[in-house]
C-alpha cells in the first residue's frame, strides 16, 4: 500500500483521504490534509484557486494568535496588513512599547496600549493626537533600578492627553516633584487603576483619585520590606471610592483587614489579599477575615494569599465560608488542610485553587465522603498538596484543567483510575514529587483522556528515575490525541521516547527542560512524530 | 419530527429535521423571522451552498444539535486553540479547498461553533510558520512594493513582546 510521504501513514481512498502529488523535486504523493498543515505546495493546484475567505473571516482565524504571531500576518500580503491594522479588535491585543529616548513617532501603529519604561516624561504635538487613541497605558521603572524615580508632574501633563484611558497602571515608581502638583483634567473613563509599589505615597495618591473618579477595580499593592506604605493610607484612598468600587487587590496584612473593616458602605465582587513572600505568613485572627468576609456576600472571586490555619477551634472555617458567599466563581486559598465537603456550599464555583506550605503539606480528605458531584468546577489547581483522598477528583466529571505541583500521592494507580474518570480534561500538568504507593508497569489500563491535548509532567530528584519514567510513559498511553507536550527533568531514554512515538501520532509541539537531551537527534524525533510543528530541546 | 427541504445551488434537494437546520442562523431567521412556511413542501434555496458542502455540514450539525449554548468569553480568557473536541478534528481534517469552502458556506449559513472551530483549525495551520510559509501554505502572493516590507518590520518593532 502507498503510504503518505509527510506522515508516513497509509493512504486509501476508503478513508476520505486522498493523496494528492507533491510540486517538489520529490513528486510523491501526500495526504491533502497533511499538506495543508506542513505547508507543501501540491502539484495539483489544491490552493491554487483557493476560495475567498470575507475579511471578517480572517479577522475571527487572527483573533487566535497571539500579539507577536499577528504582527507577522502584517508581512504576509497587503490584504492582510489591512485587516490587522483594520481591525480595532485585533489591534486592541498589541501594545506599543515606548522605552527609553528612542522614539520615532512617524513608526508607532495605531495601537490603544501603551508600556513605557523608565522614561523622562513624553512631549511634543504627536503625543496628543496618539494618546488620544490610548485606552490602556502603564508606567513602570526598568528592571534591577534601584530608585526609579518618575517625576508626578511629567505624568501628569501627558495623562493629560489621554481622554480615553480605561486602565492605568503604575509600578515601581518613586513619585517626586518638589512642588505641589495639580491637574486640572479628569479621566472620566478610567475603570481599572492600578499602584503597585508606589513609594512615597502619602500626599500623593489624592490627585489620582481626582483624576479618576470612576475607578470600579482598584490594585494598591507594595512590597512589605520597604514598608513604605501605611495601610490607613490605602483605606482613606479607597473609602474615596464608596460603593462604586468592585474589584480590590491590597496586602495580605491584619492591619489592612482591620482598615477595610472599617468601610461598611464598600460592596466588592472581587477581593484579591496578596503576598509578596509566600511562606509563613499568617493571620493572626482568621475570625477578622471571615467578618470582612461577612460584609461582601455577593463575591464572585476571592484569593487569600496570606496562611489559614486551620484547627479544631476553626476547622468549619471553610464550611462557614462557603455559606456565606453562594455567589464565588473563583476561589484560591492557602491553607494547612482542605476539607473539600465545602464545595457542596458553593455551587457555582469554576475554579479552585489550594496552596500548601511547603514543609508540611496541605492535606485534602473529606470527613464525609458524600459522593456528590460539582459539575461546576472547570479548574482545580493544587500547590503542596498531599492528595490522599482520590475521590476527590471522581466528584468532579467536568474538570478541564487540573494542575498538581509540588504535591504527593498515596497512590499513583488509585491516581490514575480517578483521573480516567475525567472524560472532559483537556490540559494536566503534573509535578509529583512522592508516591506513597511505588507504581509498577503492565498493571494498568485506564480509560484514554481523549479530549487532552496539553500534557506538562515533571519529576524530581526525590522520586526514584524509575518511578517518574513508568508514570510517564503510562500517561502517555492514556492521551492518544495530545498536541503538546512539555517534559521536565526527564530521562529521554528509548523506552520514554518509544512510547511518545507510538502513541502521541498528534503532538505538534514537544518542549523540554533539564532533560539530559545530547544523546538525543532532533532529527529523529522529527522524523517519528510526523505531525510535530515545534520542537525544542533544552 | 418536523423536516424541511434545502436545496442547494447545484439544485439538489435535502431533507433535514428542521432541529438539524436551524443550527443556522441564516435558516433559524427564514423560518421564524421571515415565516417560511415548511409545511408547504417548498424548497429553502441555499444558492451559495453546494451539495458536497452542505452534505458535510449537515453531518456536522447532526453530531451537535444537543449542544449546550456555549458559555460567553471572559475578555481576559486565555486564547486557546488547543480545546478543538477529537470529534470536530477529525471532521476537519480534509483539504485545504474543503476546508475553506466549509468555512464560507458556515459564514454563509450563520453558525458561529462551527466558523470558531474552522479558525482555530486554521490559526494552528499559521502558528509556528514564518511569513514566507503562510504564503505557500495558502498560496498568497507576496504583493508588498520593494522596501515596504522592511517598513512593517520596523512598524512591528514597537509592538513586539519582549520575553519576559
Amino acid at each position: 500500500m502507498e503510504s503518505c510521504e509527510i506522515c508516513g501513514q497509509s493512504r486509501s481512498l476508503a478513508d476520505g483521504t486522498i493523496g494528492v502529488p507533491c510540486s517538489g523535486p520529490c513528486g510523491q504523493t501526500v495526504h491533502a490534509h497533511c499538506a495543508a498543515v506542513s505547508g507543501v505546495r501540491l502539484a495539483n493546484a489544491d490552493c491554487a484557486d483557493l476560495p475567498e475567505l470575507a475579511d471578517g473571516v480572517w479577522t475571527e482565524v487572527f483573533r487566535n494568535l497571539s500579539a507577536n504571531v499577528l504582527l507577522r500576518m502584517r508581512l504576509v500580503c497587503r490584504r492582510w496588513r489591512d485587516i490587522v491594522t483594520g481591525s480595532p479588535a485585533l489591534m486592541a491585543e498589541l501594545t506599543v512599547s515606548l522605552r527609553g529616548r528612542k522614539v520615532k513617532p512617524d513608526y508607532l501603529l495605531p495601537v490603544s496600549k501603551a508600556s513605557l519604561r523608565s522614561f523622562e516624561g513624553i512631549d511634543g504635538g504627536w503625543w496628543e493626537s496618539f494618546g488620544g487613541g490610548l485606552v490602556e497605558i502603564e508606567i513602570k521603572s526598568r528592571q534591577y533600578e534601584d530608585t526609579p524615580r518618575i517625576k508626578l508632574a511629567g505624568v501628569l501633563k501627558m495623562l493629560k492627553h489621554t481622554p480615553n484611558l480605561r486602565r492605568l497602571e503604575l509600578g515601581g515608581c518613586y513619585l517626586i516633584d518638589k512642588h505641589s502638583v495639580s491637574a486640572d483634567y479628569c479621566l472620566e473613563k478610567v475603570e481599572k487603576l492600578v499602584l503597585d509599589n508606589i513609594q512615597n505615597h502619602a500626599g500623593r495618591l489624592k490627585i489620582f483619585r481626582k483624576i479618576c473618579p470612576n475607578v470600579k477595580s482598584l490594585v494598591m499593592t507594595w512590597f512589605e520590606e520597604d514598608a513604605v506604605v501605611d495601610p490607613v493610607e490605602v483605606a482613606k484612598f479607597v473609602k474615596g471610592y464608596r460603593s462604586g468600587l468592585e474589584e480590590l487587590e491590597v496586602n495580605c496584612l491584619d492591619q489592612c483587614l482591620t482598615e477595610l473593616l472599617k468601610l461598611d458602605r464598600l460592596n466588592l465582587k472581587k477581593l484579591t489579599l496578596t503576598y509578596d513572600t509566600p511562606e509563613e505568613k499568617e493571620f493572626k485572627d482568621d475570625r477578622k477575615l471571615m467578618k470582612l468576609l461577612r460584609m461582601h456576600r455577593s463575591l464572585e472571586y476571592l484569593d487569600v494569599q496570606g496562611m489559614l490555619t486551620f484547627n479544631n477551634r476553626n476547622g468549619m472555617m471553610l464550611n462557614e465560608l462557603g455559606q456565606l458567599l453562594p455567589n464565588l466563581k473563583f476561589l484560591s486559598i492557602y491553607a494547612s488542610h482542605v476539607d473539600p465537603s465545602f464545595l457542596h456550599q458553593i455551587v457555582k464555583l469554576q475554579t479552585f485553587k489550594i496552596r500548601g506550605r511547603e514543609k508540611s503539606l496541605t492535606s485534602i480528605r473529606s470527613s464525609t465522603f458524600t459522593g456528590e458531584s460539582h459539575p461546576n468546577l472547570r479548574e482545580l489547581h493544587l500547590t503542596n498538596v498531599h492528595l490522599n483522598d482520590e475521590h476527590v477528583l471522581a466528584t468532579l466529571p467536568n474538570l478541564r484543567i487540573l494542575s498538581l505541583k509540588k504535591c504527593k500521592l498515596d497512590s499513583w494507580r488509585a491516581f490514575l483510575t480517578a483521573l480516567s474518570a475525567l472524560p472532559l480534561l483537556q490540559n494536566l500538568k503534573l509535578d509529583i514529587y512522592k508516591v506513597g504507593c511505588e507504581p509498577t508497569r503492565h498493571t494498568l489500563h485506564p480509560k484514554a483522556l481523549t479530549n487532552l491535548r496539553y500534557l506538562k509532567f515533571t519529576s524530581h530528584n526525590t522520586t526514584a528515575k524509575d518511578t517518574a519514567r513508568h508514570m510517564l510513559v503510562t500517561l502517555v498511553t492514556m492521551v492518544p490525541n495530545l498536541w503538546e507536550l512539555h517534559l521536565k527533568y526527564i530521562e529521554l531514554g528509548p523506552e520514554v521516547l518509544g512510547a511518545i512515538f507510538l502513541n502521541l501520532t498528534q503532538l505538534k509541539r514537544f518542549v523540554t527542560s533539564g532533560c539530559d537531551t545530547e544523546s538525543v537527534l532532533s532529527c529523529h524525533i522529527r522524523q517519528q512524530c510526523c505531525a510535530l510543528e515545534e520542537l525544542k530541546l533544552k | 419530527m418536523s423536516t424541511i427541504k434545502l436545496e442547494t445551488s447545484d439544485g439538489v434537494k435535502f431533507t433535514v429535521k428542521t432541529q438539524v437546520a436551524k443550527c443556522s442562523g441564516t435558516i433559524r431567521t427564514m423560518l421564524e423571522d421571515i415565516g417560511i412556511n415548511p409545511q408547504d413542501g417548498e424548497a429553502i434555496p441555499l444558492s451559495n451552498v453546494h451539495s458536497t458542502i452542505l452534505q458535510k455540514i449537515l453531518v456536522w450539525a447532526e453530531h451537535h444539535v444537543d449542544d449546550p449554548e456555549p458559555p460567553r468569553e471572559d475578555a481576559d480568557a486565555a486564547k486557546r486553540t488547543d480545546d478543538i473536541c477529537s470529534w470536530d478534528e477529525d471532521f476537519l481534517k480534509v483539504d485545504q479547498r474543503t476546508l475553506f469552502d466549509v468555512m464560507l458556506a458556515a459564514n454563509y449559513l450563520d453558525m458561529k461553533q462551527l466558523i470558531a472551530v474552522c479558525c482555530k483549525t486554521v490559526a494552528n495551520m499559521i502558528k509556528g510558520k514564518t511569513a514566507d510559509q503562510i504564503r505557500r501554505t495558502f498560496n498568497i502572493e507576496n504583493d508588498f512594493p520593494p522596501g515596504e516590507e522592511d517598513k512593517i518590520r520596523l512598524r512591528n518593532q514597537f509592538c513586539e513582546e519582549r520575553s519576559r
